[in-house]
């Protein structure tokens, strides 16, 4: 049982990293070798595929424009969250029932259902097909979960470092600011890294919001591609490039910090 | 008396700005997409009009509507049930048997950082008719190649494969950090008694996490039943078709997104969103039931 269960495991792992090892190699690769030999080697080392991509799809402007929106509003999204999951983790009124109930609706409300009246709102206030109106959209949406995952870190605080700092006269703010945000830093730092690959691998609202190519996202970019392979036939080489392009960036993150955020996942959820 | 005040109105001035943007953003969009329902609204032109429950008459007597409502829940049901069976599977051999944990994690958490326009193309490659990793196996076993886009149930069969390779390891994690906590002494206890692991996973291990099994099975309801970059990107048009040449994996969001942006009704778009508002509390609410009384608690 035990000997099987490893290597269950083992084969899971395998095979997602082959997943991942196999699209890194066809990016390499001649389109044609690829469907010829699916697994092998051949005319392996094509690195004008990703010159193709890159060049082709417009995607350095597109990797700036993703770049810029994802860091702002992931940053953006965590300092709005902080208070709002701060003040739920400690107050124990009748305003955290009534809260709780309000973000198990923020939470349950998809996207898709409120897509229309979002558009027309837009629309009306001028930001539909502009990056700022992405940023206001990506900040507004991801609100819910943040703060329900940063409740649960605030939760876990001490609650004798507030009453310490109380004692010595330091006001609610002032608690919060000096003394909670730094014991909360891990939480933050884990809440921005799960909106920053949230919001990079994001594509729905982007598709709906932005037409001109000079504003669009990676996501966006590899779909336009996509199309105009259909058109002057396809490249699955120079596809794949495009795909690493967007995926690399968020492994070498989770390589980096992916301590933090499986520590993150888990802490949200459990409660 | 200033201090008295202060402490009492923190809390709101702390909670202010979400409560704002989520009002905005969140719930006003949601009645105001009853209301755009209830118009013959065009998403360039704007109101033409009310008209009542017209878009939903005409909704509920449209077929493509049907068409998608079965897919929706088709491949919410491929996806999400072995899903979760696998990760609940998945967490009791990590939770049990490994050392090393964080490696193992981070193998399994791994498809979940993919994008999920990649993980669309690449899975798309796979099941290729022609040239497809999943024929080509089949094919050693003897089985003849398959047209995973041709057929309702195969096309659907690919869809999930795609959700459930970015979520299960997801799922598994959520488990398995709710397994820990498990105290070791109720295993010991069931050991001396006798009974089977088997046995001890299902009385012990089980009912301990349902909490965490509730919320899983929620948020998957809520995420399965909205299935729109997977099921569009299968199609070999992407976002410009219609979810194979017969429709047979077009889910409710591809319609909706269909009707609203290339067709811009946004009245009988948005009568399709509420329809499928109405569809994700209905099975989130039935699933949350079903799961807590068949999950006993401990």
């Amino acid at each position: 049982m035990r000997r099987f269960g490893i290597g269950a495991v083992w084969a899971l792992v395998v095979f997602n990293l082959g997943v991942l090892g196999w699209m890194g190699v066809s990016a390499l690769r001649e389109h044609t070798a690829i469907f010829d030999t699916p697994w092998g080697l051949e005319t392996f080392g094509q690195i004008e595929n990703f010159v193709r991509a890159w060049s082709e799809s417009n995607f350095g402007r597109a990797a700036l424009n993703t770049v810029v929106l994802v860091v702002a509003a992931s940053v953006v999204v965590v300092v709005v969250s902080a208070p709002a999951a701060y003040a739920l983790a400690k107050s124990r009124t009748r305003l955290s029932g009534a809260m709780a109930v309000f973000f198990a609706l923020g939470i349950g409300i998809p996207v898709q259902v409120i897509v229309i009246p979002l558009f027309v709102l837009m629309q009306d206030a001028g930001l539909v097909n502009s990056l700022s109106g992405l940023f206001v959209l990506y900040v507004a949406l991801s609100l819910p979960f943040t703060v329900f995952l940063l409740t649960g870190f605030f939760g876990s605080l001490p609650e004798e470092v507030e009453e310490a700092a109380e004692i010595d006269g330091a006001g609610p703010i002032r608690t919060f600011v000096q003394i909670v945000l730094p014991l909360a830093r891990n939480g933050l730092v884990t809440a921005l890294l799960l909106n920053l690959i949230g919001l990079w691998n994001e594509t729905f609202i982007a598709l709906v919001f932005i037409q001109d190519s000079e504003k669009q996202t990676l996501s966006l970019s590899l779909l336009g591609f996509l199309q105009t392979q259909q058109y002057s036939g396809s490249d699955y080489g120079a596809l794949l490039a495009g795909v690493c392009i967007l995926v690399l960036p968020m492994l070498a993150v989770y390589v980096w910090l992916g301590r933090r955020i499986i520590e993150g996942l888990t802490v949200g959820a459990v409660k | 008396m200033f201090s008295r005040w202060d402490i009492r109105i923190t809390p709101y001035l702390l909670i202010a700005p979400f409560f704002l943007v989520f009002g905005v953003f969140g719930l006003f969009p949601l009645l105001y997409t009853a209301w755009v329902s209830l118009h013959d609204w065009q998403l360039a032109d704007g109101n033409q009009g009310f008209v009542g429950f017209d878009n939903y008459a005409a909704l509920l007597a449209d077929p493509l509507f049907y068409n998608a409502l079965f897919n929706t829940v088709s491949l919410f049901l491929i996806s999400t049930v072995p899903q979760l069976l696998a990760a609940l599977g998945l967490a009791a051999l990590l939770d049990r048997s490994l050392k090393a944990k964080t490696l193992w994690r981070a193998g399994i958490l791994l498809p979940n950082v993919v994008s999920v326009v990649a993980v669309a193309l690449v899975f798309t490659q796979i099941f290729d008719r022609d040239f497809g990793m999943v024929n080509w196996l089949l094919g050693l076993v003897g089985v003849d190649r398959i047209d995973w886009q041709a057929g309702v149930f195969s096309s659907h069969v690919a869809v999930s494969a795609m959700v459930m390779w970015r979520w299960t390891g997801y799922n598994a994690l959520l488990y398995l950090a709710a397994m820990q906590s498990v105290p070791r002494e109720q295993y010991e206890a069931a050991e001396l008694d006798g009974a089977s692991r088997w046995r001890a996973f299902w009385s012990i291990t089980v009912p301990s996490i349902r909490p965490t099994i509730l919320y899983t099975v929620v948020v998957s309801t809520i995420a399965g039943l909205q299935l729109f970059v997977e099921p569009a990107l299968f199609d070999p048009k992407g976002t410009a078709g219609v979810g194979g040449s017969d429709r047979q994996y077009q889910t409710l969001t591809m319609y909706l997104y269909e009707k609203g942006f290339r067709v811009f009704d946004a009245g009988y778009a948005s009568a399709i969103a509420w329809m499928l508002f109405v569809v994700v509390l209905v099975f989130a609410l039935a699933n949350f039931m079903v799961t807590r009384r068949s999950v006993r608690d401990s």
